[in-house]
């Protein structure tokens, strides 16, 4: 494709502070989640992913499923997580711009769903009384059991209130301005607690690339 | 006259300069200006600083809650705090007293949409600073002292768990603590005990915060002089918010002053002067 922007002069837009080669755990994790909460929304696969980052110009860096499933792996928060696969941060930044592109492209189903919140919050009734929000938060559930290293164990009110910080979070940067509050709060994000991350090094079932949408 | 507008859904931001040279038709950050904000609930004005202090403090506001690390900021006009999990309270210092609205998430985007887009036109506006030199008078205006303490009401409704829960029958409202009951005016720990119900430590304390309290005979609050530059620029997160902060030029007698020290874990020491 001639004429398609060449990735290093898309990423450009995310200023890479010295020295930084290789994203922190905490920023992988981070990005996992905003996908799987993305996914919970929009019903978004690999494939719709994939797409961004051609129509974006880094599908050189987003090439196929399997090196889409290596970065979200790289989570530490990921049951399959051992070995750490190695992520570039230009990988990182790739991500960054897809995840961006996918917010704005839900932003009005986001506001919807996050009005629907406050408004159940307001008149003190359950989120799973709100339909949208009921699927929502079920779709991330299923996403977060079957995938997470502590899917198994972590109670349902946190996983509920983690999917309602990542609707808000999405909300924020499905704006015009959304890329830069989201490249920011990345590179300023604080470190994962090493025990938090060690605990999960022992992969428990490891998950193909395929089993995912 | 120039002026500039913004608008996203719930909000709109108005900037105007009575000031501007005749003919001069596009808004300059050259020129005094007029700050109003428009909100769902509220509506907030005041001049530049106003514009300025909130695309400051709401930008580092919103850069501590999208990293996981939500907490107060606050500028000598402007304060912003979480309240729940899905509120935040805004204070704005306006002429001799304060305005507080509390913000929903949404409307918390939108009022930072506006100063974003304000601040993408206008960049220099972080370093903006007007010609003259400021200064703070405020006057000792009784309505302001009668409701000083719990003036930021601390909201102690956290998201409740049981809200998330599949059973929608067990919920919890959130609270706002407000402390408007007068203290005996020799009696430190009566004032103590009115503060320590209104004083949320902020996870950001620079210091511990000194303020030289004024009480008037019938324990309502005059007047709350910081004691340094620290506790001046904190003084909005303070159960003193909407204290004046100088003493007033008529003292009623039988006043009494106590040396009122804020710090951390909400601890308030207080002293008879």
């Amino acid at each position: 494709m001639a004429d398609s922007p060449q990735p290093s002069s898309v990423l450009q837009h995310l200023a890479l502070p010295p020295g930084l080669v290789t994203p922190s755990a905490s920023i992988i994790a981070y990005l996992d989640l905003l996908l799987l909460g993305l996914e919970a929304l929009g019903g978004e696969s690999s494939e719709a992913v994939l797409q961004a980052a051609q129509t974006l110009g880094v599908g050189e860096l987003l090439q196929d499923r399997v090196t889409l499933w290596r970065i979200r792996n790289a989570s530490p928060l990921r049951r399959s997580s051992g070995g750490r696969k190695k992520v570039d941060i230009d990988e990182a930044r790739a991500l960054v711009l897809v995840i961006h592109h996918l917010a704005k492209e839900h932003q009005a189903q986001l506001r919807q769903t996050l009005t629907r919140l406050e408004e159940a919050f307001q008149a003190e009734r359950s989120p799973y009384q709100e339909p949208l929000l009921a699927n929502y938060l079920e779709e991330f559930h299923a996403h977060y059991r079957s995938r997470m290293v502590d899917g198994d164990s972590r109670s349902q009110d946190s996983i509920t209130e983690q999917a309602l910080r990542i609707l808000i979070e999405l909300h924020f940067y499905s704006s015009r301005h959304g890329l830069q509050r989201l490249w920011g709060s990345l590179l300023q994000r604080p470190a994962m607690a090493e025990s938090a991350i060690s605990e999960t090094d022992d992969p428990a079932t490891p998950v193909s690339p395929h089993s995912e949408s | 006259m120039t002026a500039r507008h913004y608008q996203h859904q719930t909000c709109a931001l108005h900037l105007e300069s009575q000031l501007a040279p005749a003919g001069q038709t596009q808004f300059s950050l050259s020129y005094p200006f007029q700050t109003v904000v428009q909100l769902s609930k509220a509506s907030l004005q005041g001049d530049g600083h106003l514009a300025r202090d909130l695309v400051t403090v709401l930008d580092r506001y919103l850069q501590a809650y999208l990293r996981g690390e939500p907490q107060g900021m606050f500028s000598s006009t402007v304060a912003i705090r979480p309240v729940d999990f899905l509120t935040q309270r805004l204070t704005i210092r306006e002429g001799e007293g304060i305005k507080q609205v509390d913000l929903t998430m949404t409307e918390l985007y939108d009022l930072a949409e506006v100063l974003a887009d304000f601040r993408e036109e206008y960049p220099q506006i972080v370093e903006w600073a007007p010609k003259p030199a400021r200064t703070l008078k405020v006057k000792a205006p009784a309505a302001i002292a009668a409701v000083v303490v719990g003036a930021i009401g601390i909201g102690v409704g956290v998201w409740n768990q049981q809200r998330l829960a599949q059973n929608p029958q067990e919920t919890q409202t959130a609270e706002t603590t407000t402390v408007e009951v007068p203290a005996a005016p020799d009696d430190p720990e009566q004032l103590r005990q009115r503060l320590l119900a209104a004083w949320r430590t902020p996870t950001d304390l620079p210091q511990e915060l000194v303020y030289q309290v004024l009480l008037d005979p019938q324990g309502q609050i005059l007047s709350a002089v910081p004691q340094d530059q620290t506790s001046a620029q904190s003084q909005l997160l303070t159960p003193f918010a909407a204290a004046p902060n100088q003493e007033p030029e008529t003292i009623p007698e039988g006043s009494q002053r106590f040396t009122v020290r804020l710090g951390e874990l909400n601890r308030v020491v207080v002293e008879s002067n």
